[in-house]
């Protein structure tokens, strides 16, 4: 094994020249000598603040891109083949990548993080903390564009405007980020009972997800590198931030009955937001089922395990989270920190939910499974847009308010009536994705005589 | 370096067995099969969507197909990928530099990557730019460079780590004659090192150079397999034509009587032979006709070029 890790070389020799090395702190310190000679009262603030910002354009921005794009650039120029083939392991590559690509954006970065603490330190701020998580945020931002730069590349959608569309969703979570965290970082708040103080609760979250982050970069890069992998971590990953999501809603014990009722609710919406995440993400062609269906005619389960799409996973563990959350909730008067009048009214809406999940996926392969598939999610997401909005729209204006509840079930019923509406679309939605498959089945199976 | 290299069960270095790749209603390759000797050039012909790249990358271990097996220098592709990795080498038809590294850097990264250790990496990329007459442009960013110079640097990228197996989609495309000349020469070396070559190319003339074998798809099957220079249709037969000083009495029994010989046709003072097996084969068969009272004149193996042998095996009547 090479001492250096051949990636991270590669991509250090790309992006440091010593025009750069010595262009970037000559730049840095001209604009701190702006700032102190422009602003004679709150320098050391003005400098803390301006290195903040400097530091999220950098490398929250810019890093993200960089890593993010890292493999969908290689794709694209044609060099990722090579590197699928060589004898870098998935770990090594993927620490290459995720320090590699950003390295440039780090090497600025750290010059401003230096600043933002030694100005930072003369006021209140506790500058530690502030810059590790800085750090960690980064960290898990660029692991997690890593991973969708992988999955992007190996489905074939990496083009120029990935990177762009790194940032703009970058921004979105930023100003989502803004309005979410509350100005005192230093204000307590409850968490599974425990109360912490919001900076280090968001300090331990970062560094949680960070390392959930790098894990599925990791993942991603075993299968691109052939190396398989059966599917533990993402149903680890939904249970993990169910219980996180959870702790900020059961703020009592975790022996409370509603505890596991909130974990299995939060886990129901986890699987779902995966669910459609991982349907934009995977290849859903007729080969994947092929394969897999040659698997399980073989009999070789973990083979079998191995080839399962990973919507299908999160699906399955939705389910399982939905039936436990419906049964969790029929019993709810012995909750102590939700209203369990509340809680019992949800009945059978998880279970609805998972199938209104199912019955999109389904639609979505009954496109990808056409002979020669063309703007799979574009169909898709018009169908959906009649499903879930024009057609019981019209419906309910014009006073068919029975047939809109059909289309669109909550609208009219409750959530007993809405899971079986919805069990049927589902079933149907399968059925016909079935068929389309059964039908290029067919017509391979014709060509091959 | 040390590649994991095995002993495959036949002695070939490639053994594909059954193999089906699907794209959606089509099948890219249908229950392919076939093995590649050792030290041998395949050239891998056939029209355009005959399924040669998708055959070289499920070579690669790049793309798995469907069912079926692969092996490489003993080594199952698709249960050892990575392993297999380490014993092929593969340039894909549009390969791609990376621009603003030289050719030394990418060399090195090359050999770092594919497990060349460190204390050698300098000496192994001098000996491949040596080999690849680099040497005086190993200091040149790529961007710099010819499109031949970026061929022979891709082509060093991937023998860089000396695999068993190199795997080549249209290398000499976009070349012009002398730099094609030069791939001829370095492929014919390599052979000649021992290393196993498949090489797919629409320049039939080129590839004549250096190949040994000729391997033809279409629609994704394999519809002929078999050694040039020869006009026959297997691996291991070969024709050959004898030519009598005079006609001969019972010259048809003759040949009919010799063990391992198939008469595709005779004539008075002529026959074309299909004989099954290598030169010491043949050299028994001219005793045994000799021995027999035959007044063998010439005795010669018939051959015909690779473009010659394409056209005939892609000509419908002669697939029939």
């Amino acid at each position: 094994m090479n001492t250096v890790n051949p990636e991270l070389r590669r991509n250090l020799w790309l992006e440091f020249s010593w025009h750069r090395v010595i262009a970037v702190p000559v730049v840095i310190t001209l604009l701190v000598l702006l700032i102190v000679a422009s602003d004679d009262k709150n320098t050391f603030d003005s400098l803390t603040t301006a290195a903040a910002y400097g530091y999220a354009a950098i490398v929250l921005l810019w890093g993200t891109k960089l890593a993010g794009a890292s493999v969908i650039d290689e794709a694209r120029e044609r060099t990722w083949d090579a590197q699928r083939m060589s004898s870098i392991t998935p770990w090594r590559m993927t620490w290459g990548k995720l320090l590699g690509a950003p390295s440039f954006a780090w090497y600025c970065g750290a010059i401003l993080l230096v600043i933002f603490m030694v100005c930072g330190s003369q006021g209140k701020l506790p500058v530690a903390r502030y810059a590790a998580l800085m750090a960690c945020g980064a960290l898990m931002l660029h692991a997690m564009a890593l991973n969708g730069g992988v999955l992007a590349a190996r489905n074939g959608v990496a083009n120029r405007s990935s990177g762009i569309l790194i940032i703009l969703v970058l921004l979105f979570l930023m100003m989502v980020t803004r309005v979410l965290i509350p100005d005192n970082l230093e204000k307590p708040v409850t968490w599974w009972g425990l109360s912490l103080s919001y900076i280090n609760l968001l300090l331990y979250s970062v560094v949680a997800f960070g390392a959930w982050s790098v894990l599925g970069a990791y993942r991603a890069m075993c299968n691109e590198l052939e190396i398989r992998t059966t599917p533990w971590a993402l149903p680890s990953f939904i249970v993990f931030t169910a219980a996180y999501c959870a702790g900020f809603a059961i703020g009592g014990h975790a022996n409370d009955p509603s505890a596991f009722f909130g974990i299995m609710a939060c886990a129901v919406v986890t699987a779902m937001v995966l669910v459609y995440g991982l349907l934009l993400a995977e290849n859903h062609g007729a080969s994947a089922w092929q394969r897999l269906r040659v698997r399980m005619q073989a009999r070789q389960w973990q083979r079998a395990l191995q080839e399962l799409p990973l919507w299908l996973v999160a699906l399955a563990v939705g389910l399982f989270a939905a039936l436990a959350t419906s049964i969790t909730a029929m019993g709810s008067t012995t909750m102590e920190t939700l209203d369990g009048r509340l809680v019992n009214k949800i009945g059978l809406a998880p279970i609805a939910l998972i199938l209104f999940a199912a019955r999109d996926a389904a639609i979505f392969q009954f496109f990808a499974l056409a002979r020669q598939p063309r703007r799979v999610i574009a169909a898709t997401l018009f169908y959906l847009l009649l499903l879930y909005g024009l057609v019981p729209g019209l419906l309910n204006v014009s006073g068919a308010h029975a047939l809109a509840g059909l289309v669109l079930p909550p609208l009219v019923y409750e959530s007993g009536f809405t899971t079986l509406i919805m069990a049927v679309q589902a079933a149907i939605a399968i059925a016909l994705a079935y068929a389309r498959w059964r039908k290029l089945h067919a017509l391979d199976a014709d060509f091959r005589k | 370096m040390n590649i994991p290299t095995r002993t495959s069960a036949n002695g070939s270095a490639i053994s594909v067995n059954s193999i089906v790749y699907l794209y959606p209603g089509t099948r890219a390759l249908d229950n392919v099969s076939f093995d590649i000797p050792r030290g041998s050039v395949t050239a891998l012909v056939g029209p355009n969507g005959a399924g040669k790249t998708t055959l070289l990358r499920c070579l690669a271990g790049l793309d798995r197909p469907l069912t079926g097996s692969i092996t490489v220098a003993g080594i199952d592709v698709l249960e050892e990928p990575r392993l297999a990795h380490a014993t092929v080498g593969y340039l894909s038809d549009f390969f791609g530099l990376y621009d603003t590294l030289t050719v030394r850097q990418s060399l090195a990264h090359a050999a770092s990557a594919n497990g060349v250790a460190d204390a050698t990496v300098a000496a192994t990329v001098e000996r491949t730019a040596a080999r690849l007459d680099l040497t005086d442009r190993l200091d040149q960013r790529c961007a710099a460079l010819s499109r031949g110079l970026r061929q022979r640097v891709a082509i060093g990228q991937a023998i860089v780590h000396a695999p068993a197996v190199l795997l080549l989609d249209e290398p000499a495309s976009g070349l012009d004659p002398e730099a094609r000349h030069s791939l001829a020469a370095l492929f014919t070396r390599l052979r000649d090192e021992g290393m196993t070559l498949v090489v797919s190319s629409h320049i039939l003339a080129e590839l004549d150079e250096y190949s040994t074998h000729m391997l033809v798809l279409r629609a994704g099957k394999v519809i002929e397999h078999r050694l040039l220079g020869n006009t026959s249709a297997s691996v291991n037969e070969r024709h050959v034509r004898v030519t009598l000083a005079a006609p001969q009495a019972n010259w048809r029994s003759t040949l009919d009587a010799i063990a391992h010989v198939r008469v595709i046709e005779a004539g008075e003072r002529d026959a074309l032979l299909s004989i099954d097996g290598d030169a010491h084969e043949q050299a028994r068969v001219l005793r045994e006709l000799i021995a027999a009272g035959a007044p063998v004149a010439g005795f010669a193996e018939e051959t015909e070029n690779l473009h010659q042998s394409y056209l005939r095996t892609m000509q419908p009547e002669a697939r029939a």
